[in-house]
């Protein structure tokens, strides 16, 4: 179909669906370019709605990015809600790009990301909807090369049969390499094989083709190795020196999305070291943004939005360096604007609550605040040691100056935990809403989310299970029982869609065939809680004869081959094993800005980090007699 | 004590409040964003063009800005209206600024949108919805019927008195609201159906309602909004 045939044709039906404008593109900021003058087309697509899709930062910088290369023309693609689909399938129209209408199997490169592993699914039926084959063997050499990036693809394993390539770790390099490397093979006209072969010699892609797994008779992983000597046996993720600026330009939905928000990470990496926690060992180092920066790009960012709320992102707002210096200033300049300037992940003490004092815009509602254990013990098993005198002082300064809501998180299925670990959690919450009721009476309010520990590849507890659905459920129940009181309010993740992420960010390369049975029982939107289909997922197990409770409910042994291994974070398993022995044996492991223990990122990218200049990643300069002693 | 407006700008020190009467065509992919939706676009057009707006007082202030009737979702609108007050430095009067002030906003809007004019009005004159009397619309047909068979369906409606319609549960009478409706025969596009609509007793008559009484079906028709017909002001 042509562009202008299926713009033609969408306008039949527009008016039947729900929020027509997702639909349609034009939106401020968006970009269009002379196709004629375009030697490479990208479609970059977020495998979810346009309204979840438009805020995601990971496309917002893509965009930015290559479409300043003046050959290039990056374009976006999201799903079409149930609604849409059925219209499009219906009437044979493929997916197609939101600016220039183009069916997606016509771009050059489909990139797309995949941030969480409930898209899973998703990622099948934009294949699927774009009229693309699914498997990346059965794509012809016309249709475009299909690359993903995202967090979920630190395994890559679960989706190695759908795309052609992964972008592992920080894709603001790889990607304009990988566009250069189509671009000469597209002029050689040599065959598909030959570009992923010239792929997989760019630093930080994976090319699964040329990889291998092998099992043991107990059905965990032997040996993930490439297919011959001219592969790496294992791929280690890019990641820059130094941030490169935000985007200058983002686009401004005309429809009201999730979050209607400018988003600008002030800081990568976090030197914290949660065990529980993938962001925080995959995203090493610690590397900031200048303060000076960030407020350009805020300035700039707002003149080009018209938006009037700003997420400034990092996995540990705390520890930026700068962050004194940066909330003074952003006090001063927007002060008397009425600007909404949202900070999550301070640390729970006095310091934050009168940082956000200082933000607070108009519309501020509530403190949330992240404490994820309770007890002494799994305060340290999961290394998050913030005391109760803290927690409880924090409360108290946020209740005394009159603040309503505080909203607290917690984790349960951790190593080692007890009922009574569990009961700690309702102990500190009462001990929460009574410091609320002091000063507040009814008023007060305390909401807590409770979620269940999946036991994440690349971290510390990837050698731990999940805990069965009978436990989760019998543990929420205790919480729930503890904490009926007037002024709380409870949510937690439901035990079904818990296990559901699990194997599915544990899988190793045999989950491909469950995910595509799933997919073609009708599972999509996995990650909307009314969509997900268990029946679905359970009959694709069995079809397949995988049985989903060998991913999740087994404790690994010290020497398994996880069906991650061959993907390198920098981080050391040496280190992580060490990590999750010091958590069975509640032994803490303190800020490594405080001092280093060697967890291997610096090592790794030892001939990276010298490029880093006067912007210093809070790590030890190796030389090389330090290198020896820290291989394993 | 209440302050009236001009005393509470006063007081903020707002000198020379301008109302500005914009007329505006929505077209392309902005025929598909809501009324409300919409509202929120000319408000980051006009923050992006850093025109200094006046704020609503109250709790949530927000920019004071007074749209026309709504556009259906779907149609296309020539020459819409929205009031906007902001507080301008500079006189607003000469040909010159006023083309400049539209090229800032035209250069600030997403695809779609685009401005005709901009006229300053007396700044506590009436409403807009207050002043519009009638509108003019415009049905296309796609040429899905004859021109002759239009004009006779068209001359048997106006001819009756009364045309009882129901909608969203209430009686109403559609005639009192159609003020003309012609048919002229485009070249490529079939005929295309004029109607003038009356807006009264603070509603405004509908042209697919129109549509709807001559019998037509609405899969084929497609409405376009061409302007709107104020009332002048009493002093």
């Amino acid at each position: 179909m042509k562009p202008q045939e299926i713009e033609k044709e969408i306008e039949k039906f527009l008016l039947n669906v729900q929020k027509p404008g997702r639909y349609v593109g034009g939106e401020f900021n968006s970009i269009y370019k002379d196709s004629s003058a375009i030697q490479t087309r990208i479609a970059l697509a977020f495998p979810d709605i346009y309204d979840l899709g438009v805020p995601n930062l990971g496309i917002a910088i893509f965009y930015d990015l290559l479409n300043k290369l003046p050959n290039v023309w990056a374009e976006r693609v999201y799903l079409p809600w149930e609604d849409m689909e059925k219209e499009m399938r219906e009437r044979n129209i493929p997916l197609y790009t939101l600016e220039s209408k183009t069916p997606v199997n016509q771009m050059d490169i489909l990139g797309i990301t995949i941030p969480y592993e409930s898209l899973y699914t998703n990622v099948l039926n934009l294949l699927d909807l774009s009229g693309l084959s699914v498997f990346a063997a059965e794509r012809s050499e016309e249709d475009p090369l299909v690359i993903a990036g995202g967090h979920s693809t630190y395994n890559p394993e679960p989706m190695s049969a759908f795309i052609d390539a992964f972008v592992i770790g920080e894709g603001e390099e790889v990607f304009p390499e990988i566009v250069t490397v189509y671009q000469l093979w597209k002029k050689q006209a040599l065959p598909k094989s030959e570009l992923l072969y010239w792929l997989s010699k760019v630093e930080g892609v994976y090319v699964p083709l040329f990889y291998q797994t092998t099992y043991n008779g107990d059905g965990t992983v032997s040996a993930i190795n490439p297919v011959n000597e001219s592969f790496p046996k294992r791929i280690k993720k890019r990641i820059l020196p130094i941030l490169p600026p935000p985007p200058d330009y983002f686009v401004v939905p005309s429809i009201d999305v999730v979050q209607n928000r400018i988003a600008i990470e002030i800081m990568r990496g976090c030197s914290r070291g949660c065990r529980f926690c993938q962001a925080g060992f995959v995203t090493r180092p610690v590397r900031e943004r200048p303060a000076e920066q960030i407020l350009e790009s805020i300035d700039s960012a707002l003149s080009s939005t018209g938006y009037e709320e700003i997420a400034l992102l990092s996995l540990s707002s705390s520890d930026y360096t700068q962050i004194q210096t940066l909330v003074d200033a952003l006090q001063n300049r927007y002060g008397k604007r009425k600007l909404n300037i949202s900070l999550p992940s301070l640390r729970i003490d006095t310091v934050s609550v009168n940082i956000l004092e200082k933000l607070k815009g108009s519309r501020f509602s509530g403190f949330t605040l992240a404490p994820e254990a309770a007890s002494e013990k799994m305060k340290k098993t999961i290394n998050k040691p913030i005391t109760e005198e803290q927690l409880l002082e924090t409360a108290e300064m946020i209740y005394s100056h009159g603040w309503q809501t505080i909203k607290l998180y917690f984790m349960i299925g951790l190593p080692g935990e007890t009922d009574e670990d569990v009961l700690a959690i309702c102990d500190l919450c009462l001990k929460v809403i009574k410091i609320g009721r002091k000063y507040l009476g009814k008023r007060s309010q305390l909401n807590i989310g409770i979620a269940t520990l999946v036991p994440k590849p690349h971290t510390p507890f990837q050698w731990w299970k999940a805990d069965e659905p009978e436990n989760i459920a019998r543990k929420q129940d205790l919480l729930k029982k503890g904490l009926s009181t007037p002024g709380i309010k409870i949510t937690w993740s439901d035990p079904d869609t818990t296990m559901f992420e699990a194997w599915c960010s544990r899988g190793d390369r045999r989950m491909g065939a469950v995910i595509h049975r799933a997919w073609q029982l009708g599972a999509k939107f996995d990650a909307w809680q009314d969509h997900f289909n268990k029946e679905a997922w359970l009959q694709a197990f069995s079809e397949n004869g995988l049985d989903p409770d060998f991913y999740v409910h087994r404790e690994r042994s010290k020497n398994e081959v996880f069906p991650w291994d061959h993907i390198d974070i920098g981080v050391t398993k040496y280190t992580l094993r060490k990590e999750f022995e010091n958590g069975l044996e509640g032994v803490l492991r303190p800020d490594c800005r405080t001092g280093c223990y060697g967890c291997g990122i610096n090592q790794a990218f030892r001939l990276v980090q010298p490029k880093a200049g006067e912007q210093k990643w809070f790590c030890p300069i190796l030389n090389f007699s330090a290198e020896r002693e820290l291989t394993e | 004590m209440v302050l009236s407006d001009t005393q509470f700008f006063r007081r903020k020190g707002i000198n020379r409040m301008i109302r500005c009467r914009i007329s505006y065509q929505k077209t392309g992919p902005l025929r598909y964003i809501s009324h409300l939706d919409l509202q929120k676009v000319w408000i980051r057009v006009l923050l992006r063009a850093k025109i200094p707006l006046i704020y609503t007082q109250g709790f949530h202030p927000a920019p004071k800005i007074a749209t026309a009737w709504p556009l259906p979702l779907g149609w296309e609108g020539k020459n819409e209206l929205i009031d906007l007050w902001f507080d301008w430095e500079d006189d607003f009067d000469t040909e010159d600024q006023k083309k400049r002030f539209i090229e800032t906003l035209n250069s600030q809007s997403p695809l779609g949108l685009s401005i005709n004019s901009a006229e300053e009005v007396p700044a506590y004159s009436p409403a807009l919805t207050k002043l519009i009397e009638s509108a003019d619309y415009r049905i296309k047909t796609a040429g899905r019927f004859l021109a002759e068979d239009l004009n006779n369906k068209i001359h048997h409606l106006l001819s009756q008195t009364s045309v009882e319609r129901i909608r969203r549960e209430k009686r109403y009478n559609l005639r009192d609201l159609i003020e003309s409706a012609s048919v002229s025969e485009e070249t490529d596009e079939g005929p295309v159906i004029h109607v003038r609509m009356i807006a009264k007793d603070s509603a405004m008559g509908r042209p697919d309602e129109f549509a709807d009484a001559l019998g037509l079906d609405s899969e084929y028709l497609s409405f376009c909004r061409d302007r709107f017909y104020l009332s002048i002001p009493e002093h």
